[in-house]
């Protein structure tokens, strides 16, 4: 099925995608499930008894990731997935996890976290300790990060229901991770739904959100500590804009980010725009160049 | 109404941890003990002095919940799965897999039905599959299972 982008994304896109343009659009929905193991409860995707009749590959560039390559109908109600042995998540999705790298004595910030799929992810990586700190604005979306945290087994986290701009603390982060809220491009073009409802005025309010949630986030860093910011959307003015705002403004460094992935480098220049020539090194993911969803990461650390 | 966690005299609770189900309580020395209201938490105990500092403002929720009324010691399911499945020593029962469908339902099931068991009495039982724990269930007459959400499309 076609998926036809509103003229104005279609300019956008074509701005920086060039003649791929088409091939990109060809291939915004992947034709595969992912799911991720649940490392604090199984060891091995072979100890799930629903995945013995089904296709599936291992994903090289991420740990305990999978394809299900089976066309499966209803993974979400298999008694494995309801009890939290794996996750059902995109690709793409965990990456700002593993950008992060965290480690098990860290505390960590988790801005947006709902509905919790990457702080569950983090919370594995830490095998359950160290401390999380997972915020969402939203109390019912913050009841569903809730849920997701328990059938999880996760307990190394506290949840809080905040505006992460008026977060507060006696103390500083080690990471913090910023998905930041977005125009949410990279959704609707997979799930082809929605995508009519884009508007340049929309990507422009998310920007001014983003740059604040930004800087809140990177006040609350130790020095030397990381910050990760991510978004599903491709729009430069949220993504590329976000960062070049922070490193005009703060001690902030962009960091080269390592994944077994064709990835794109991120842009320096965009509608007559010059951004730090540092943002080379955030990544963008393109579906014709990955098979993965849309996604934009950049690592950042405080000097 | 918001309730404030708050560091909990965990004797109480340990004692029926172990009594109940046989935890070591070296096991138990890795978590912290907190409650809010008549639920009791679990946290990872590793940044102690963090978590006071937090728990002095408003928070949502802190580690995992595993009882639901701490004076009737009424577990929450999806809480107990956190722990080890190796430390339960007793009153629990084995599941196979059919048997987790229909636990997951809600449907409840007999004793007759179960792949092992080991039950000292009557109350809170444990429910372990493939070496997990998977939730609890009220053991009566029958065994109830005790999960706030059923899903009846579970297979």
């Amino acid at each position: 099925m076609t998926i036809e982008l509103p003229q104005k994304l279609f300019e956008k896109y074509s701005s920086f995608l060039g003649k791929d343009v088409d091939l990109f659009i060809n291939h915004c929905k992947t034709p595969y499930k992912a799911i991720r193991i649940n490392t604090l409860k199984i060891k091995d995707i072979k100890e799930i008894e629903c995945f013995k009749d089904m296709n599936y590959e291992k994903v090289i560039f991420l740990d305990n990731c999978y394809k299900i390559t089976s066309n499966v109908v209803g993974l979400g109600n298999c008694a494995e997935q309801l009890l939290g042995f794996f996750q059902m998540q995109e690709l793409s999705s965990m990456l700002p996890v593993h950008v992060l790298d965290p480690k098990k004595e860290d505390i960590i910030l988790d801005m947006s976290a709902a509905p919790g799929n990457k702080t569950s992810f983090i919370s594995e990586i830490m095998k359950n300790q160290g401390l999380i700190v997972a915020n969402d604005i939203d109390a019912n979306r913050s009841k569903k990060l809730i849920y997701t945290l328990k059938k999880n087994g996760v307990y190394n986290t506290v949840v809080t229901c905040n505006d992460a701009l008026k977060l507060n603390f006696d103390f500083l982060f080690d990471k913090v991770l910023l998905d930041a809220p977005c125009s949410s491009e990279g959704f609707f073009l997979k799930k082809n739904k929605g995508i009519h409802t884009w508007s340049q005025k929309i990507v422009l309010k998310k920007a001014i959100l983003q740059k604040k949630l930004i800087k809140k986030g990177f006040d609350l860093l130790k020095p030397n500590g990381v910050l990760v910011y991510s978004t599903c959307t491709l729009s430069p003015e949220e993504n590329e804009e976000v960062i070049d705002f922070l490193l005009k403004n703060d001690s902030a460094v962009v960091e080269d980010i390592d994944v077994r992935l064709n990835v794109s480098s991120g842009l320096t220049s965009y509608n007559n725009k010059k951004y730090d020539a540092s943002l080379k090194k955030a990544i963008r993911i393109y579906p014709h160049k990955t098979n993965l969803e849309c996604f934009f990461v950049c690592k950042l650390r405080k000097k | 109404m918001m309730f404030m966690f708050k560091f909990l005299e965990n004797k109480k609770i340990i004692n029926h941890l172990v009594s109940r189900y046989g935890f070591s309580k070296e096991y138990l020395d890795q978590f912290l003990f907190l409650f809010k209201h008549k639920s009791v938490f679990v946290i990872s105990k590793d940044k102690e002095e963090v978590i006071k500092k937090i728990l002095n403002k408003a928070v949502f929720n802190a580690g995992i919940e595993i009882f639901a009324d701490k004076k009737h010691f009424v577990p929450s399911s999806l809480g107990f799965s956190a722990f080890c499945a190796k430390e339960i020593k007793y009153n629990f029962v084995v599941l196979n897999r059919d048997l987790v469908v229909d636990f997951l339902k809600g449907k409840p099931f007999s004793l007759e039905q179960v792949v092992n068991r080991n039950i000292l009495s009557k109350g809170y039982i444990v429910c372990i599959y493939d070496n997990k724990i998977v939730g609890t269930c009220l053991y009566e007459d029958q065994l109830t299972p005790n999960i706030a959400f059923t899903n009846k499309k579970a297979k």
